[in-house]
């Protein structure tokens, strides 16, 4: 069959593989038209491009599809094909049965991914076929020109558009959740596609297919009833657009939706699992005076010592909170222990760690990280402090190492440089005990003295430096009276630090 | 009502509070008046069937596979008479004693899922699970049965074939089904059963038979009987059903007991009822295979060759090795080819050699014990 067309339909019908005749050729290379006749164009059956022309229904673009053999997980790579229930030439939709596969104990039943026409079996009845390799070509005209008939003068444009749409609109299928096709499938995602572009609800189309699907047929048997056929056709170009995903939906002023950080992301997944964990809660005070006493001494020392004998000139409270966790560590050595197989309680295990690497909870720009010191058992006040240090700086550039985030094995937060008293830290999920410091506070407190004079005990008001600790610790494990001694025993440490000293090793 | 009884007697036991038994009785009452119709069900479900027809069985397991949809959970418990049921896609003159089982009356059934051939009888039970089929995984069942035997003190576990073991012995054995939106897992549970039957059905006499399809994997096998003496059938559908509750974090509820009232009431079930009675199911599904088969009479040697296609005869190769028996031999080639597989083919395509060829009684003679010999010799 010859046709004449124009020159954007030449370049149409090239593209759907016409064969376009001698004069023509120079036209379509780019060349001026010499005569203004117009190309003649030789158009076979199977292309099928002028039939564009008309209003017709059926999509004048059919694609072969080869439909994989999907993994059926097991890692199994090959099975072997039982029987098929289709030939080649039968119709088939989507979610009707192509064949049964067998490998050694399963037997499965592969269902078609697409409408379509099934064009080439790959494999005969008792084959081996291969898992991810083609078992049967499909001529289906969903995939990538899904729009219906195009008009040979603006092909080119809307079968661009068409694709990414068409791509994004194929996203939209797979994605349908397989919910929809236990209890109320009226219809397949191409089916429905089709009812969205002819603006088709689907309810009010009564199914002719299995169980009361509604199918192709059923659309457009409705939609030529109706007589919108050649309404919707106009509206053709905005048709691509619809078909592409919605835009994000623009807030009111007021909210304003961000998406988390990626500080945020891991804190949400480990604040998770974190709370599943049942924690046993245990908050005390802790008279700060002695403690107090002790680090302004150090920290004269560290001050008057000759410079270059330390990196640093003084310390804060941590590197003594932390000297004395580890020594009352040593004491009750369950809270240094990790939780595995944690999931059956036949099958759990409790890890005892021999290092103590206690983590400290860090504030930064970013959000909250935890780094730890390595092996606090084994160091002094002042080593602790110049790693505290070392942490810091790094800290403020970002620069912490993922060695220094791994392995911790306890937690102390402090929290009260911003302030609290009475705290609940959730738990790190790799580890059983953590503690908060709340701020430190001047408060009264009462203390018995002996008067000198009347020989009779007396009490009085002082003024102490009152700090708040809250504890936390795995309750499936620790039960409430080991976290208790163990609070007393750190504090003990801190409020008569000579028994810190006297512990030396 | 007697199946009933027995586990409102263990409720008994379970909770003895009077009023709770009266309720339960109560229960047992209406709900046997809607035997026919299965009551609407939530998310998790448990059927036990009252029938030992092994097709029976079959119709409704493949029934409330195709009848639920994807989001249920159903745990089916069966128990077939004497049986041998092979899997999909296996052949049945590979893998069982075809002739041993005709003369002791123990039919042959495929089921539909994959897997391998196994002994039914009385004293095995078996149990299906019906799951979605993005939740299908072959350990996760294997092991909540594994558990049900640890409820009734059984030192069971589950192998790296996915197969219930107790030490190294099989107990049971598993097959799976994936559709679309669905999966099952069913296995069988040696109980009681007959071990020696169990071995002489499934060891068929040697023959050079070459075909595609599944092959079992023979085990050492073992029953549950030599592990407890309390063990039965209703005391393993307790146990299974208990922990399949359990694990689905639903309380306890009456399994619906499965009648041939329900194959009445329900007519896909008869549909499929008499899908895999049909000769084309059990016998035409079989694979490809080629069997060539020798012997030496007195008066030839008999060569024959056969290629097998669902069933039927596509090809078939005589060669007798004696002048004599030339035409006879191409003839009966002839003959053979498009008949079925069977001793009744086999009947059919001497008969039409007889007919065709005028032999004497000699020939008669001879031709009678070729018969006879390739008939017993399928």
């Amino acid at each position: 069959m010859h046709l004449r067309v124009g020159i954007a339909g030449v370049r149409y019908a090239l593209r759907r593989g016409a064969k376009v005749q001698g004069r023509a050729f120079a036209n379509v290379a780019g060349l001026t038209l010499k005569t203004p006749r117009a190309p003649l164009v030789a158009v076979s059956a199977t292309t099928n491009v002028v039939r564009g022309r008309n209003f017709h229904t059926r999509p004048p673009s059919q694609k072969n599809v080869p439909f994989l053999l999907a993994d059926i997980g097991e890692g199994i790579t090959e099975c072997e094909l039982i029987q098929w229930f289709v030939k080649e030439g039968d119709q088939v939709e989507q979610f009707a049965k192509i064949c049964e596969v067998q490998s050694d104990k399963a037997a499965v039943e592969i269902t078609s991914r697409y409408d379509g026409v099934i064009k080439k079996l790959h494999y005969a009845a008792g084959d081996v076929a291969r898992v991810g390799a083609p078992l049967v070509d499909i001529e289906t005209d969903e995939v990538p020109d899904g729009s219906t008939e195009p008009s040979p003068s603006m092909a080119a444009a809307p079968a661009e558009a068409v694709l990414p749409s068409a791509a994004a609109a194929r996203e939209g299928d797979k994605k349908l959740p397989t919910g929809s096709e236990g209890g109320y499938l009226l219809a397949t995602p191409a089916v429905r596609r089709i009812a969205r572009e002819h603006n088709v609800d689907l309810v009010k189309i009564a199914g002719t297919g299995p169980n009361g699907r509604v199918l192709k047929g059923d659309i457009l048997a409705f939609v030529s009833g109706t007589g919108t056929t050649a309404a919707s056709v106009p509206s053709q170009p905005a048709a691509p657009a619809t078909q592409k995903k919605p835009s994000p939906v623009i807030v009111t002023a007021e909210d304003r939706i961000v998406p988390l950080g990626p500080i945020q992301k891991a804190m949400f997944k480990s604040m998770t699992r974190s709370l599943q964990i049942p924690h046993f809660g245990f908050s005390d005070e802790i008279i700060l005076n002695a403690a107090s006493a002790y680090r302004s001494s150090i920290n004269h020392y560290l001050k008057n010592a000759p410079s270059g004998q330390y990196p640093i000139k003084k310390i804060s409270y941590m590197p003594i909170f932390m000297k004395a966790l580890s020594m009352a560590l040593r004491q009750y050595p369950i809270l240094n222990a990790c939780l595995i197989n944690a999931e059956d309680a036949s099958k759990a295990q409790l890890q005892y760690r021999g290092a103590h690497n206690i983590g400290i909870a860090m504030d930064t720009p970013q959000g909250l990280i935890v780094p730890n010191v390595k092996n606090v058992e084994q160091k002094s006040i002042i080593d602790i402090a110049v790693d505290l240090e070392r942490l810091k700086e790094a800290g403020k550039r970002n620069a912490i190492s993922p060695a220094d985030l791994k392995d911790g094995t306890i937690t102390l937060s402090n929290v009260g440089n911003i302030g609290g008293t009475v705290l609940h830290p959730v738990l790190v999920s790799s580890e059983v005990c953590i503690g908060a410091i709340g701020k430190v506070q001047r408060l009264p407190r009462y203390e018995t003295v002996h008067d000198a004079e009347t020989g009779k005990k007396r009490e009085i008001i002082v003024p102490k430096e009152i700090l708040n600790v809250s504890f936390n610790a795995d309750h499936r494990v620790i039960d409430g009276a080991t976290v208790a001694r163990f609070v007393q025993l750190w504090k003990r440490y801190l409020e008569e630090p000579a028994t810190l000293a006297a512990e030396l090793r | 009502m007697h199946w009933y009884s027995r586990f409102s007697r263990k409720l008994v036991q379970q909770h003895r509070h009077p009023a709770l038994t009266v309720l339960r009785q109560k229960c047992a009452v209406s709900y046997l008046s809607t035997v026919a119709t299965l009551p609407s069900a939530g998310k998790v479900e448990c059927y036990i069937s009252k029938e030992t027809d092994p097709w029976i069985n079959l119709a409704f397991e493949e029934w409330l596979f195709r009848k639920s949809n994807s989001a249920r959970y159903i745990l089916y418990l069966w128990r077939n008479q004497t049986c041998v049921v092979i899997g999909r896609n296996q052949n049945p003159w590979k893998e069982c004693h075809l002739k041993l089982m005709q003369d002791d009356g123990v039919p042959l059934v495929r089921r539909r899922s994959g897997g391998g051939a196994v002994y039914h009888d009385i004293g095995n039970s078996n149990y299906t699970i019906f799951m979605p089929r993005d939740e299908f995984d072959r350990r996760t069942n294997a092991q909540l049965v594994c558990r049900g035997l640890h409820q009734l003190d059984i030192p069971a576990s589950v192998n790296e074939r996915h197969d219930l073991v107790i030490g190294d012995k099989k107990v049971s054995g598993s097959a799976y089904k994936l559709v679309n939106a669905r999966a099952y897992h069913h296995g069988t549970m040696l109980i009681d059963a007959d071990l020696t039957a169990l071995g002489r059905y499934l060891r068929p006499p040697p023959k050079n038979l070459v075909g595609k399809g599944v092959e079992s994997v023979r085990s050492n096998v073992t029953r549950l009987r030599e592990h407890s003496f309390t063990v039965d059938h209703l005391s393993f559908c307790e146990a299974v059903a208990g922990e399949f509750y359990r694990t689905h974090g639903v309380p306890w509820r009456e399994p619906v007991e499965l009648t041939v009232d329900h194959m009445k009431a329900n007519p896909k079930v008869r549909d499929y009822y008499d899908e895999i009675r049909t000769w084309e199911w059990i016998y035409g599904q079989t694979p490809d295979f080629a069997h060539r088969l020798e012997r030496s009479f007195r008066w030839a040697d008999a060569d024959i060759l056969m290629n097998v296609h669902r069933g039927m005869i596509t090809e078939a190769n005589v060669s007798l090795k004696s002048e004599r028996h030339i035409a006879v031999a191409s003839r009966l080639s002839e003959c053979l080819q498009g008949t079925r597989y069977s001793e009744d083919g086999i009947r059919e395509a001497f008969g039409m050699l007889k007919e065709d060829l005028i032999l004497g009684t000699r020939d008669l003679e001879e031709l009678e014990e070729l018969q006879e010999w390739l008939e017993i010799s399928l």
